[in-house]
């Protein structure tokens, strides 16, 4: 009886202890960025930022074909959009959440999948000069990175790109 | 007594799941940055090239004179030490213990990052095959434990001592 009576305090502890770390985390000073490579022409690279400024809370879009030809033009964009707190909080919980050991699969190197539809994506959040920086790519398809890819899923949303189409079934949104 | 008997399994198996972990397909990249001349950029890589055989790398480059780029030339050779599976592990079991919760609440601290005259950038990598993290620190030594950064210096403490570098000119 006594065991149990350890066992919960030190549950209770550990409760605590992590409720404690939450509580300073101040998103408004989150700055989180979305990278997406691929080997398409159109949106052959993409650069989702999201940030508050002036307690305006905005996502900047950059977009860039391959290269300058008249084809590809229309997927050269640079704008900005205005988003709700709520959202933007709702991401930088979600990064936070996030854990490491989900991220690293341990795989034998013949199990891995690797396959030739190139998309290479880096999540990073930065706040003053640190940062951390997550990159993954090829073997997109893995469980393992559903919680990555529902980051990414939830960025691409607020950017008005037609995802599915660019990005395949796992970053789509509408 | 029954519930007693499922936390002793339930111990036993997370002891067993840490002693057969397999990190072989691990690579954990060190790199430190200041301002000092002799030891302006160091990098180290653990890694592991044959089975069983696991190596730290360190490479030393010095601060770039532009008006005089022989500097370059005057580098120490590239160094490969050859490590035990035990370190190995022992630093990738510590690394995967980084909590991105911690490490993000310490990062909005403001009131304990230091910025001076006496910088030390650390990057730290864990990478595997199409994957990687990247932690990019600020003068981790300045209030580190405000910082939630304790984990974070003791794996840097921990391969420089590997690497028989004396981890007190970046680290005080």
């Amino acid at each position: 009886m006594q065991v149990i009576r350890i066992l919960f305090l030190l549950l209770v502890s550990i409760i605590s202890s992590a409720q404690n770390n939450c509580e300073n985390i101040q998103y408004d000073l989150m700055r989180i960025n979305l990278s997406i490579k691929t080997l398409k022409n159109t949106y052959n690279t993409i650069n989702v930022d999201l940030y508050q400024q002036n307690s305006i809370y905005l996502v900047e879009l950059k977009s860039r074909p391959i290269n300058n030809d008249a084809r590809w033009i229309k997927s050269k964009i640079d704008t900005v959009y205005v988003i709700n707190k709520n959202v933007f909080n709702k991401i930088c919980k979600m990064f936070t959440d996030l854990s490491l050991e989900q991220f690293l699969n341990m795989k034998e190197l013949k199990d891995l999948k690797i396959t030739n539809d190139g998309i290479a994506c880096e999540l990073k959040v930065s706040i003053l000069q640190n940062s951390i920086k997550y990159s993954f790519g090829w073997d997109i398809d893995e469980k393992r990175l559903e919680p990555f890819l529902d980051i990414c899923k939830e960025i691409m949303c607020l950017t008005k790109l037609n995802s599915k189409k660019n990005f395949g079934k796992r970053i789509k949104c509408y | 007594m029954k519930l007693l008997k499922i936390l002793l399994l339930l111990l036993f198996v997370f002891v067993c799941s840490s002693c057969f972990a397999q990190y072989e397909l691990l690579q954990i990249n060190l790199e430190i940055q200041t301002l000092k001349e002799e030891n302006n950029h160091i990098r180290f890589s653990l890694y592991q090239e044959h089975p069983d055989t696991f190596f730290l790398g360190i490479k030393r480059n010095p601060a770039l004179n532009f008006k005089d780029y022989t500097t370059w030339l005057k580098r120490d050779a590239d160094t490969i030490i050859i490590i035990s599976k035990d370190n190995f592990n022992k630093i990738a079991e510590l690394s995967l213990r980084l909590s991105n919760l911690s490490i993000i609440s310490g990062m909005c601290k403001t009131d304990y990052i230091l910025i001076n005259n006496d910088n030390v950038a650390v990057n730290f990598e864990i990478s595997e095959p199409y994957s990687k993290i990247s932690y990019n620190i600020w003068n981790p030594n300045y209030n580190t434990k405000e910082r939630n950064l304790d984990t974070f210096v003791d794996i840097c403490k921990k391969i420089l001592l590997l690497a028989e570098s004396d981890y007190k000119i970046f680290f005080r």
